[in-house]
C-alpha cells in the first residue's frame, strides 16, 4: 500500500463501495441548479418567513442539547421567525368561520401571500352539496392562490410571451387548473395522469427547470405520485414544444381540479348593492343587451356604469323572473322574453333558466333596484352553485 | 485524473455531470471543513458553498496549475476562514494546506482500492468495520453514527481511532 498517503486519504479514495451522503449531494446539486437558473433567467428570490429551516437544524442536534436549546428558546426568543428564499411566496389559507346564507355556505377565509396583499380575509361561497369541510375549503382556496402565484411568476419573472395568459387563465381571470399526477419519470420525459384520468407525456429538455417548494431542484426530486404542473413554450404542441419548467404543487390533485375550484368561489359585495353577496366567476351567459351599440353600452367594469345583483331564481312566469338575494330582498326582472329572444338569436347553447338557478344580473344604474325593466338590463349570467335548490 | 478532466470539460460544455465531482469529494471536504470550524452543520454549509463557488468559477480552473481537489479544498478553506473571521474566532494551524491534505482523497489504482476494502472487511471486532464504512464511505457524522448505532459519541471516536490503527497495521 502507498506510504505517501494517510489512512484517511486512502479510505476516502475508495470508489464504488461508498454509500455517499445522498442528502448532501442532492441538496448541493439543487442549489447549483437554482444558481444557474437564476443567472440564466435573471430571476429574483423572495424571502418567506418560516420555521422549517430552524426545525431541520434542531433535529440534527444531540437530544440533550436539543432539550436545553428548546428550554432556552422558550424563555428568551419565543416568536422568532426564520426566513427562506423562494422563487415565489407560497400561499397559506385558513377558514375562520362558516355560516349558512340562503341555502349556501359562506366561509370567511384568511389567506396569506395570495395576490398583491401579504395577508387578507376573503369570503368564499361553497356548494352545500359538495360535502367539503373547512379543511377542504382552505385547501381549495390555497390551491387557487398557489396557481395564481405560479401564473404571476411565469409571466413576470420568466417573462414569457403572450401565450402564457391563455395557458394559465380562463377568460374570467381564474387560473386554469391543470394539475397532473406523475406516474413515471424517464430520462427524457415524464408520464402523468390528469384529474379526469387522461394520460399525458411531458417531454423534458436539457434546459427544463424543475421546481419543488418554490425552489429549483434536480429531476431526481420528482417521484411517481407527486402532483405537478408544467410550463411549455407552445401549449398547442406540448409534446413537441420545449418544456420550460415542471413545478411540483403542494396539495392533492383534486384541489386544483376545476370541479373542486367551482365548488368554492370568491364572494364579494355586489357592485351597487353592497348589502348582498355576489359569487365570482365562472358564469355562463344567458342574456346580453343588444339595444345599444358596443361603443355606447355602459361597460360593466367601469365604476358607476352598472349595478350588480345576484340571487336564486324563485319565481318565473310569462313576464317576469323573481330572484331572492342573499340579504332576502326579492328583485323582479322583466327578462323572460329578453332571454328567449337573445338565445334564439345567438343560437348558442345556454344553461337552463329555471327555479333554483343562481343569476348574476348587471343593469343600468337608472333602474329601480327591485324592478328592472328589460330596457335597463345589460347582462344576465347563470351560476351553477350547487344546482337547483 | 484524465477522467476527472473530461468531467470538467463536459460540465463546461453544459453536460449535467458535476454531481460526479461532488460524489467523489464531498465526504473528505466536509471532514476538512469540520476540522477547521468544529461544527458538522456549519462544515456541511461551507462545503456546499465551496462546491457552488467552484461550479460558478469552473471556467477559471486551470488543470495544468493544480489538481481539481487542491483547487476545491483551497476554496473551501478560504470560505471556512471567512466564516471563522466573521464570528471573531481564530484557528491556530501551522500549515492549513497540510491539514487539507489529510482529507484529500488519494489517487490510487483500483487494485489498491480492492485490497483496502478487503482489509476493512477483515477488521475485528465487526463494529470497527461498521464505523469506518459509516464515517468514510457513507459520509455520516459522529453524531449520526452514535444515533444509528445507539452508542455514545465518544465510543464512535474511539472505535474510529482504533479501527484506523488496526487498518494501518494490516496495510503495513
Amino acid at each position: 500500500m502507498n506510504d505517501n498517503y494517510t489512512v484517511d486519504q486512502l479510505l476516502l479514495a475508495v470508489e464504488g463501495r461508498r454509500g455517499n451522503n445522498r442528502a448532501f449531494i442532492t441538496r448541493t446539486m439543487n442549489a447549483i441548479r437554482q444558481e444557474a437558473t437564476i443567472k440564466t433567467y435573471n430571476l429574483s428570490l423572495k424571502e418567506q418567513a418560516q420555521s422549517n429551516t430552524l426545525l431541520q437544524r434542531l433535529l440534527r442536534l444531540p437530544k440533550v442539547a436539543l432539550m436545553a436549546l428548546i428550554i432556552a428558546m422558550l424563555t428568551t426568543v419565543a416568536g422568532t421567525v426564520y426566513a427562506a428564499y423562494r422563487l415565489w411566496l407560497q400561499p397559506e389559507a385558513r377558514v375562520e368561520h362558516i355560516q349558512l346564507v340562503q341555502d349556501k355556505l359562506l366561509a370567511l377565509v384568511s389567506v396569506r401571500q395570495c395576490g398583491s396583499q401579504d395577508a387578507q380575509q376573503t369570503s368564499r361561497i361553497i356548494d352545500p352539496t359538495s360535502g367539503l369541510g373547512s379543511d377542504d375549503i382552505a385547501k381549495v382556496s390555497q390551491a387557487y392562490c398557489e396557481m395564481n402565484a405560479i401564473s404571476q411568476w411565469v409571466s413576470k419573472d420568466l417573462r414569457l410571451g403572450g401565450w402564457q395568459a391563455e395557458r394559465f387563465e380562463h377568460t374570467e381571470g381564474r387560473p386554469v387548473v391543470f394539475a397532473h399526477t406523475i406516474e413515471a419519470v424517464h430520462e427524457g420525459q415524464i408520464e402523468t395522469r390528469d384529474s379526469a384520468g387522461r394520460q399525458h407525456v411531458i417531454s423534458l429538455q436539457k434546459s427544463t427547470i424543475f421546481i419543488d417548494n418554490a425552489t429549483v431542484v434536480t429531476k431526481e426530486a420528482l417521484q411517481p405520485g407527486d402532483v405537478i404542473t408544467y410550463v411549455v413554450k407552445d401549449h398547442r404542441k406540448p409534446q413537441e414544444g420545449s418544456t420550460l419548467a415542471v413545478i411540483t404543487l403542494d396539495l392533492a390533485v383534486k384541489y386544483y381540479d376545476s370541479t373542486y375550484q367551482q365548488y368554492v368561489r370568491s364572494a364579494k359585495p355586489c357592485v351597487g348593492n353592497e348589502q348582498d353577496i355576489c359569487a365570482g366567476p365562472p358564469w355562463s351567459n344567458v342574456y346580453q343587451s343588444s339595444e345599444q351599440s358596443d361603443r355606447e353600452r355602459p361597460s360593466k367594469y367601469r365604476p358607476g356604469a352598472t349595478k350588480q345583483v345576484q340571487g336564486i331564481l324563485r319565481i318565473i312566469d310569462q313576464t317576469g323572473i323573481s330572484i331572492e338575494t342573499s340579504s332576502g330582498r326579492v328583485v323582479t326582472l322583466e327578462a323572460v322574453s329578453a332571454i328567449r329572444d337573445y338565445q334564439n338569436e345567438s343560437k348558442l347553447p345556454a344553461p337552463a333558466v329555471i327555479v333554483g338557478t343562481t343569476l348574476d344580473v348587471r343593469y343600468q344604474t337608472s333602474a329601480d333596484d327591485l324592478f328592472i325593466p328589460s330596457d335597463k338590463l345589460v347582462e344576465i349570467n347563470a351560476i351553477n352553485i350547487g344546482g337547483p335548490q | 485524473m484524465q477522467q476527472e478532466h473530461k468531467i470538467i470539460e463536459d460540465v463546461l460544455q453544459g453536460v449535467d455531470s458535476y454531481e460526479q465531482l461532488i460524489a467523489k469529494y464531498h465526504i473528505g471536504l466536509i471532514i476538512h471543513c469540520e476540522h477547521l470550524v468544529g461544527d458538522r452543520d456549519d462544515a456541511e454549509d461551507i462545503a456546499q458553498e465551496a462546491f457552488i463557488k467552484a461550479y460558478s468559477q469552473l471556467d477559471k480552473y486551470n488543470h495544468k496549475k493544480a489538481r481539481f481537489s487542491t483547487w476545491l479544498y483551497k476554496i473551501a478553506t478560504n470560505l471556512a476562514l471567512d466564516f471563522l473571521r466573521a464570528r471573531k474566532r481564530h484557528i491556530v494551524v501551522d500549515d492549513i494546506e497540510a491539514m487539507a491534505g489529510v482529507t484529500m482523497p488519494a489517487f490510487i489504482e483500483e487494485e489498491e482500492q480492492r485490497e483496502l476494502v478487503k482489509h476493512v472487511e477483515s477488521l475485528q471486532p465487526p463494529e470497527f468495520r461498521e464505523v469506518i464504512e459509516s464515517y468514510y464511505w457513507r459520509g455520516q457524522s459522529y453524531q449520526d453514527i452514535a444515533d444509528t448505532q445507539h452508542i455514545p459519541i465518544n465510543t464512535v471516536r474511539s472505535r474510529l481511532r482504533r479501527a484506523k490503527l488496526q487498518l494501518k497495521e494490516k496495510m503495513s
